[in-house]
C-alpha cells in the first residue's frame, strides 16, 4: 500500500470508510477552506476511488519503495532470530 | 550508543532492560510484570523504574511512561529504551544527555523529492535529569505488546498497513486478521462499547454510510474477548423489522421482530464462526434472549453486536438492540499496564504512540463537562444512553452527556493537562531549534515538528471517528474517580512521528532518519511531562486552597522559590528532599478541609501564608548577595521549616481535632 494523505470536506472523508483498500490512520488536520486532511494507506486502486469520490489524494509514499524498506528490516530481524534470548521465553 | 539501524526487536528490548537493571542496581529496578503474553508459550514481560539511589516505590509520585501497546508502531519502544539508558547514565555520570545536529527527511507529495532539514543539537542538562530521577520514580514501559511487535517486524505489510493487535489465538475463525485484540481498546474503562453509548444516537454522526451499522462498535472498537454468556434486548420502542447479530466475523441471516428464542438459536448455529450446537438461546418470545455458549465454544469468544438499521418503531421511537456481556476478560498485555498503573500508584501517565503529530488530552470517551452526575461510573443509570455527540449535534429533548472532569481548585484537572501539554507541546519545537512564533512555512523545523494539543474523544471527528472506549489513558486518569486518594492524576497520550516520516514504520537509517528525528521529540515529551510531574504533583497546596488559586502570585513564589533557589544546589534539593515528605504528608487534608470552609481560608490566608510570603520574600532578597550560594540557601531553608511548616503543621494538628 502507498501512504497517502487525502483532503477532503468531512462530509466525503466519511464517506471514504468502505473503499476496499483504503485504511485511514493517523489524526486529521484541518486543511483551510472547509476542508480536512487525514493520512491513509491505500493501494493503486483505491486511490482512484477515492480521486473519484471528489477527494485530493497526495502520495507521500509508494508501496514499492515502502515494502523494499519493510522487507529489509523483516530479513535483517529473520537473520537475528534466536541469537538474542528470548527473555523468560 | 548510537541509535539503532532498524527497529529493535522485543527480546532484545526486554534483554536491554535487565542489563540495565544490573549495570545500574542503585537506581533501576526491573520489574518482571504478572502476565506472560497472550500467544502461547508467551514471553515475559518486563518494565523498569528509575529512581534515586536505593530508594523503594514512592506513592504518589509515579510516573509511568508506556509504548508500543500497537504493534506496528515502531519508534516509541526504541525511543523509550534509549531513553532509559541514557537517563541513567546521565544520572550516574552527571552528564548532559547531548544529540549532535541532525538532517532528516520528510516525504512530500509525488512527485517532489524528500525535504532535508537541518536540526540543531539538542542537551537535556544533567541537572533536569537529576530533578526528575531525584524527585519521582519513573516507570519506563517500553514494549507493552511485545508479540505484536515481533509479528509485524517479520511479517512485512501484513494487512496493509501491519499489524496492530495483540497475537491472541482465535481459534473458532480461521481467518489471519481475526488472531488478536486490540489492546487500547481492551482496558476496564466502559469496555463494553456498545453498552457504554446510545449506539442510534452515536451513529447518527459516525455511522459510515456505506457500511453495515455495526462496524463502529464491531471495526473500531473490537475490545476483546468476553465469557460466555450474554443477553440481548430489542429496546427502544421497536415494533417491527429486523435486525442482524454479527459473531466473530460473521452476521446471521436476518432476524425478524418478536420471534422465539428458537429462531435466534437457529441463527446463530447457521453460523460457520459458531456451528453445530455451540450455542444456546433461552428467553421469551421478542427476547430479551439469552445467549450462551457452550460445547466446542464454551470459552472466552468475542464479543456479540448487532446491525439494527431495519428495526421500525413507532413515532419518536428509538429502535435498537442492547447486549449485555458478561463483562471485561481483559488481555494479559493490558492486564499488566493495568497492575502497574494500581499497585504502583501511578500519579502522571503517558501512552506514547505513533502517528499524527498529536497530544491528546482525556477524556477520550467523551467532552469534558462539570456535571458530576455524568460519570463513566454511572454505569447503570447512563448505559445505553450516552449520545456520544458535540452538544451542538444532540436534538431536543436529550440532554447532551458529558464526561465529567473536575477543574476546581486545589488541582485544576482540565487546566493542568492543558497546561502539561502544551509545555510538551512546547519542549518538542524547542529541542528541534525552530522559533515557536515563526509564521507558517517560514521554518521549516517548526513546520515539521509541532504537535498539536487536542481533545481525545475529537481527534478524528472529522473522518468519521467518535469518542471511543477502553483506551488506556483514560483507564489511568479515571483510577483517581474510583479511589478518591488517587487524587490528582494526569493522563496524556501523544501521537509520535507523521505520514511525510513513513508513518508507522520510519526509516531508521540515512539519509532519511525518521526514527532519530522521533526519537529527540519523545525525549523532549518525555523529559517535559516529567518535569511538569515534579513541579505540578508538589505546589503549596494550603496555600493554593486558602487563595483558592494556583495562580496568585504568593503561591507562585512559593513555588519559584522551592524549584528555583532551593533546588539550584545539591544542598536545598537535599533539604526539598526531606522536607517534602514531611509537608505531604498532612498538606493534602489540609486543602481538603479548607476548600469548602471559607472563613477558614481567610484565617489561614491571613494569619499564615501572607506573613510568611512576605517574611519568605524579604529574606530572599537579603541572601541574593550573600555567598557562599550554599549559605544562602541553608537560611532560607531554615527560615521555610520555621515560618511554613511548624505552624501550618498546628494548624493542621488543631484542624486535625476539629474534623
Amino acid at each position: 500500500m502507498n501512504i497517502v494523505r487525502v483532503t477532503a470536506s468531512s462530509d466525503v472523508l466519511r464517506g471514504l470508510h468502505d473503499i476496499d483498500g483504503l485504511l485511514m490512520a493517523g489524526s486529521v488536520k484541518e486543511a483551510g477552506g472547509g476542508a480536512w486532511t487525514a493520512s491513509g494507506y491505500a493501494t493503486d486502486g483505491a486511490i482512484a476511488v477515492v480521486r473519484d469520490r471528489g477527494a485530493d489524494v497526495d502520495i507521500l509514499l509508494d508501496a514499492q519503495t515502502r515494502m523494499a524498506q519493510l522487507n529489509r528490516v523483516a530479513a535483517q530481524a529473520r537473520e537475528t532470530e534466536g541469537s538474542a534470548p528470548e527473555t523468560g521465553a | 550508543m548510537p541509535p539503532p539501524t532498524t527497529p529493535t526487536k522485543p527480546a532484545d528490548i526486554f534483554a536491554a532492560l535487565s542489563t540495565l537493571s544490573i549495570s545500574f542496581p542503585a537506581n533501576c529496578e526491573l520489574i518482571t510484570l504478572p502476565n506472560k503474553s497472550a500467544e502461547p508459550p508467551g514471553v515475559d514481560i518486563t518494565c523498569v523504574r528509575l529512581h534515586d539511589d536505593g530508594t523503594p516505590p514512592k506513592d504518589g509520585f509515579s510516573v509511568l511512561v508506556m509504548g508500543g501497546i500497537h504493534a506496528r508502531e515502531m519508534a516509541p519502544p526504541d525511543a523509550l529504551l534509549r531513553l532509559a539508558q541514557d537517563l541513567l547514565d546521565s544520572f550516574k555520570n552527571v552528564t548532559d544527555i547531548t544529540f549532535g545536529p541532525l538532517t532528516a527527511q520528510v516525504n512530500q507529495p509525488s512527485p517532489a523529492p524528500p525535504l532535508a532539514i537541518t536540526y540543531p543539537s539538542y542537551t537535556i542538562p544533567r541537572d533536569v535529569v537529576r530533578m526528575i530521577i531525584k524527585n519521582i520514580d519513573l516507570y519506563i514501559f517500553p514494549c507493552v505488546n511485545p508479540d505484536g511487535r515481533l509479528f509485524d517486524i517479520l511479517h512485512p505489510g501484513f494487512a496493509g498497513a501491519g499489524w496492530r493487535k495483540n497475537r491472541r489465538p482465535n481459534p473458532d475463525n480461521p481467518a489471519p486478521g481475526a488472531v488478536g485484540v486490540d489492546l487500547n481498546r481492551n482496558f476496564d474503562i466502559a469496555w463494553d462499547f456498545a453498552r457504554y453509548y446510545d449506539m442510534p444516537s452515536y451513529r447518527t454522526k459516525f455511522t459510515r454510510p456505506n457500511d453495515p451499522a455495526s462496524a463502529v462498535d464491531t471495526i473500531e472498537t473490537f475490545n476483546g474477548f468476553t465469557d460466555p454468556a450474554r443477553t440481548v434486548t430489542v429496546a427502544g420502542g421497536a415494533t417491527g423489522g429486523s435486525f442482524t447479530l454479527n459473531f466473530n466475523g460473521a452476521a446471521t441471516a436476518p432476524i425478524a421482530f418478536g420471534v422465539p428464542a428458537a429462531t435466534v438459536q437457529t441463527r446463530l448455529r447457521a453460523l460457520a464462526t459458531i456451528g453445530g450446537s455451540n450455542v444456546n438461546v433461552t428467553g421469551p418470545d421478542g427476547g430479551p434472549y439469552a445467549v450462551t455458549f457452550t460445547g466446542a465454544r464454551a470459552h472466552p469468544v468475542p464479543m456479540l453486536t448487532a446491525d439494527f438499521a431495519l428495526l421500525t418503531g413507532g413515532a419518536g421511537s428509538n429502535p435498537h438492540i442492547e447486549i449485555r456481556h458478561a463483562g471485561p476478560k481483559t488481555e494479559p498485555e493490558t492486564l499488566n499496564v493495568e497492575w502497574l498503573i494500581d499497585t504502583r500508584k501511578i500519579r502522571f501517565f503517558l501512552d506514547v504512540h505513533q502517528f499524527g503529530r498529536g497530544i491528546l488530552v482525556p477524556w477520550g470517551l467523551e467532552d469534558n463537562g462539570t456535571d458530576q452526575a455524568m460519570t463513566f461510573l454511572q454505569g447503570s443509570t447512563w448505559d445505553w444512553k450516552r449520545d456520544g455527540l458535540q452538544e451542538a449535534d444532540v436534538l431536543p429533548p436529550r440532554t447532551n452527556y458529558n464526561e465529567y472532569m473536575p477543574n476546581n481548585i486545589p488541582y485544576y484537572l482540565g487546566d493542568k493537562l492543558t497546561e502539561i501539554a502544551n509545555s510538551m507541546q512546547n519542549a518538542i519545537v524547542l529541542a528541534a531549534g525552530a522559533d515557536p512564533k515563526a509564521a507558517p512555512g517560514a521554518d521549516p523545523k517548526l513546520d515539521h515538528s509541532t504537535y498539536k494539543v487536542v481533545s481525545s474523544a475529537r481527534s478524528d471527528a472529522a473522518r468519521g471517528v467518535g469518542p471511543l472506549s477502553g483506551a488506556s489513558d483514560d483507564y489511568a486518569f479515571s483510577r483517581q474517580f474510583i479511589d478518591t486518594s488517587r487524587v490528582p492524576m494526569y493522563s496524556l497520550t501523544v501521537e509520535t512521528g507523521e505520514d511525510e516520516e513513513n508513518g508507522f514504520h520510519p526509516d531508521y537509517t540515512a539519509p532519511n532518519n525518521h526514527y532519530q528525528k522521533i526519537e529527540r521529540e519523545i525525549y523532549a515529551a518525555v523529559i517535559a511531562y516529567a518535569t511538569a510531574a515534579v513541579r505540578f504533583c508538589k505546589w503549596c497546596l494550603i496555600a493554593t486552597a486558602a487563595y483558592g488559586s494556583r495562580a496568585h502570585p504568593d503561591v507562585e513564589f512559593l513555588r519559584a522559590l522551592r524549584d528555583r533557589e532551593l533546588r539550584s544546589t545539591r544542598y536545598g534539593s537535599r533539604v526539598v528532599a526531606i522536607l517534602e515528605p514531611v509537608y505531604y504528608s498532612f498538606s493534602p487534608a489540609v486543602a481538603r478541609f479548607l476548600v469548602p470552609r471559607r472563613r477558614c481560608r481567610l484565617l489561614v490566608r491571613a494569619v499564615i501564608v501572607r506573613p510568611v510570603v512576605v517574611t519568605l520574600q524579604a529574606l530572599a532578597a537579603a541572601c541574593k548577595p550573600v555567598r557562599p550560594r550554599r549559605l544562602a540557601v541553608g537560611l532560607l531553608a531554615t527560615a521555610i521549616v520555621v515560618l511554613t511548616l511548624l505552624p501550618v503543621a498546628a494548624v493542621a494538628w488543631v484542624l486535625s481535632g476539629v474534623v
